[in-house]
């Protein structure tokens, strides 16, 4: 995509988002506008910088929309890309749904948006493999939930499905969907933070204490600098991900960019003092965003030791280890 | 070097402890007590029970016991939950300012019904255009006919809404230089011209508010201490308002929740136990020297510092232990959501460290 066509899209997917943004939740529907735009031809052009693009303005407008589950359907090889996933259950395990030796499916998961999909795609462990259920979304019940975002629209589901009420989706490979889904979270965290430092670097001119901008004392411009060095670096890895290693890959980027998301929202609404802390101002909701997007499809804590254990495992440690030629330490 | 209690101290400690427990044996959220926690029966248990006011004469309802004695029951009491809000700002700093500046009668008056726990307090310091750069402050109050006439706003004072009194610092004088100019007063909350709108923090709660004075009149004995002497004594009343234990607890309870279903197999866990329980014993040291009076003034400073950096680090040792489920949790998702207040409420932490580098380090100053 040349610079121009990009921009050209950028201000297109952002003007969408924003209208979104300023309507409140439910008002459009996202993923059917996107449709309407032309989306599913750039996705088929352009894979990777429409998410890119699309997932940025998400998270600067602070969107809820199922573009997610647009993304992780396509992953999958679902024709329908209307059909609602349901997330694994933030947690210690991968996969929160199960087939159970009698071939009943039992399913924890979280839904985008509450119930627009009338078929919802279950990740669920069989045996010692991931299988993909498709289920109708009346067979399952919704929990309460209190936690960090209520406007990023999750809704807890459970259920328990009869072997006969519903077909496993052939050939999906939900690992494969997983990166994807990782990719697309981790441009739209990339995109909360951008805002948030905009956000706290515009407000850090304006506001003056001792006769001078916030933004003149070292201390507050550190920790922005601090942000966007972390902002920078969850870009660069976001586009080094190789494409013969996209699995590795998105699990890094979506790694360093939760890190770097987190740290930039703290850091913002520190330096915007107590207007910061209340909840009429907007840093607070980037902030739930932030930690919400995070706890999806694996935290950045849970992705490092996966880092770990991977690079131990099959070899990713030497090939990141080899350095330039040069004297031995 | 001994560090255990005299046992009569030790005593004290696990009395309070179990105090706390039951106080807050109730609470499903037992963080921030001291900001949250609005009880006024609990408030006038302590004072029976002789734990406010702990270390200031008797004839003014305190109770002349040692400044480490009320140092372990605040603890206790915080570390625990127990809902301290209601006297907390009383205690912990009007008390002895007025001890300090007040005049005799100012002290008959107050004193006594701060320790019985019957009254709330707040602070009316930070205004809209004046927060880290306090001494810019603009609310005014002039002298007229034998009376003060308030007229300004201040902003984030916590428990305005409920609060008795507000001690509040106003300028007296706007020809001298900003930091010699500013007078405090005590102000009755019932007084006509005072608008009072809760402002919802962070959390979705709202215990600090907006304080409109519009023409309010405090008879002439309201001035606390020197007129246009306020600096100094403000001085003194933030080492009260910073150098407390009530900044390394705020999240104890949780933390301890946490420890308890925390990993100790993973390596990472363990390691973060063990630097927070250092940590902790650090800067628990730190406030003791605080608070027996062996610390250089601009301590306060250096303790509020590692305490609250503490209480954040905890936050995130709490979401790293309840993992991505904490996404869930609405105790946990509040105590991370909160956090970034720790190193804002009472001085930022950047304004701390500037105060270490001019007063302590002898810096020179911008
Ligand atoms: C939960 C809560 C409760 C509070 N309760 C009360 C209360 O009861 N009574 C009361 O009077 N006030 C109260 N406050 C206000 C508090 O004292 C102020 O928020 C604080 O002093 C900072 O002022 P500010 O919010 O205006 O931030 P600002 O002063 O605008 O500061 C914004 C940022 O700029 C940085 N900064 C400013 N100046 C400098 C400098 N010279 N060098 C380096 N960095 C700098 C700060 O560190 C901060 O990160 C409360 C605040 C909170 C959050």
């Amino acid at each position: 995509m040349d610079a121009e066509t990009r921009e050209m899209y950028r201000k297109t997917l952002g003007g969408l988002m924003r209208r979104v943004g300023a309507e409140g939740a439910g008002e459009s529907d996202v993923v059917a506008e996107l449709r309407e735009l032309g989306w599913d031809e750039l996705t088929v052009e352009e894979p990777t910088e429409s998410v890119a693009l699309l997932f940025e303005e998400q998270g600067a407008a602070l969107v809820a929309s199922r573009a997610l589950d647009m993304v992780v359907a396509a992953a999958l090889g679902l024709d329908d890309r209307s059909v609602g996933i349901a997330y694994p259950e933030p947690g210690p395990t991968n996969v929160t749904s199960a087939i159970n030796d009698d071939g009943r499916l039992t399913i924890a998961g979280l839904l985008l948006g509450a119930s627009e999909a009338a078929e919802i795609a279950v990740p669920a462990q069989a045996g010692t493999g991931v299988v993909v259920a498709i289920v109708s979304r009346g067979a399952l019940s919704v929990v309460e939930m209190e936690g960090f975002d209520d406007a990023a629209g999750f809704t807890r589901v459970t259920g328990v499905v009869e072997a006969r009420h519903y077909r496993l989706l052939d050939g999906a490979a939900w690992a494969v969907a997983v990166a994807a889904g990782r990719r697309a979270l981790a441009h739209e965290l990339v995109g909360l933070a951008s805002h948030m430092i905009d956000r706290a670097a515009g407000y850090v001119i304006e506001r003056e204490q001792f006769g001078r901008p916030l933004g003149t004392f070292q201390a507050v411009q550190h920790r922005l600098a601090d942000a966007y060095t972390g902002l920078v670096a969850a870009r660069s890895v976001l586009a080094a991900i190789e494409p013969d290693d996209v699995l590795f890959g998105s699990l890094v980027a979506k790694a360093v960019a939760g890190r770097a998301a987190i740290r930039a929202a703290h850091s913002c609404t520190q330096v915007t003092g107590a207007i910061g802390c209340t909840w009429e101002y907007e840093l607070h909701r980037y902030l739930r965003r932030t930690h919400a997007l995070d706890a999806l499809l694996g935290s950045w804590r849970a992705l490092r030791k996966a880092i770990g254990q991977q690079m131990a495992e099959d070899g990713h440690a030497a090939r990141l280890g080899s350095a330039p030629e040069g004297p031995a330490a | 070097m001994d560090f255990a209690w005299p046992d009569e101290i030790e005593a004290l400690r696990c009395e309070a402890l179990e105090v706390g427990r039951a106080a807050a044996a109730s609470l499903s959220i037992r963080e921030e007590s001291w900001v949250r926690g609005f009880d006024r029966d609990f408030s006038r248990q302590l004072g029976e029970r002789g734990w406010l006011g702990m270390t200031w004469p008797r004839e003014v309802g305190g109770h002349e016991r040692t400044a480490l004695e009320r140092f372990v029951v605040t603890e206790a009491l915080i570390s625990t939950g127990a809902p301290l809000a209601a006297t907390w700002v009383g205690d912990r700093q009007i008390g002895p300012t007025l001890l300090a500046n007040g005049s005799p009668e100012q002290i008959a008056r107050y004193l006594p019904p701060m320790a019985a726990g019957e009254v709330t307090w707040s602070l009316g310091m930070s205004e809209p255009d004046a927060g880290s750069d306090l001494a810019s402050l603009r609310t005014r109050a002039v002298e007229r006919d034998g009376a003060w006439v308030i007229e300004g706003q201040k902003v984030w004072t916590s428990f305005a809404a409920v609060a008795d009194h507000c001690y509040l610092v106003a300028r007296t004088d706007p020809d001298a230089p900003p930091h010699a100019g500013m007078s405090e007063f005590i102000v009755h909350m019932d007084a006509p011209g005072i608008t009072v709108a809760p402002i919802r923090d962070i959390t979705g709660e709202s215990h600090f508010c907006e304080v409109v004075f519009d023409g309010v009149v405090l008879p002439r004995d309201a001035l606390v201490g020197k007129e246009n002497g306020s600096w100094q004594q403000l001085m003194r009343q933030l080492e009260h308002e910073r150098g407390g234990i009530d900044r390394l607890m705020s999240n104890r309870a949780l933390y301890e929740d946490a420890r308890a279903t925390a990993d100790r197999s993973n390596p990472t866990a363990a390691q973060e136990i063990a630097a927070i329980e250092t940590m902790y014993r650090i800067v628990r040291l730190a406030v003791i020297r605080e608070v027996i009076g062996q610390a250089p003034p601009g301590f306060s400073a250096v303790t509020k510092i590692l305490g609250t950096e503490l209480e954040q680090r905890i936050a995130q040792f709490v979401a790293a232990t309840a993992g991505p489920a904490a996404m869930l949790d609405g105790r946990v998702s509040r105590a991370v959501v909160y956090a970034p207040a720790y190193t804002i409420q009472g001085g930022t932490s950047a304004i701390l460290r500037n105060v270490i580098g001019e007063r302590l380090l002898g810096l020179p100053r911008r």
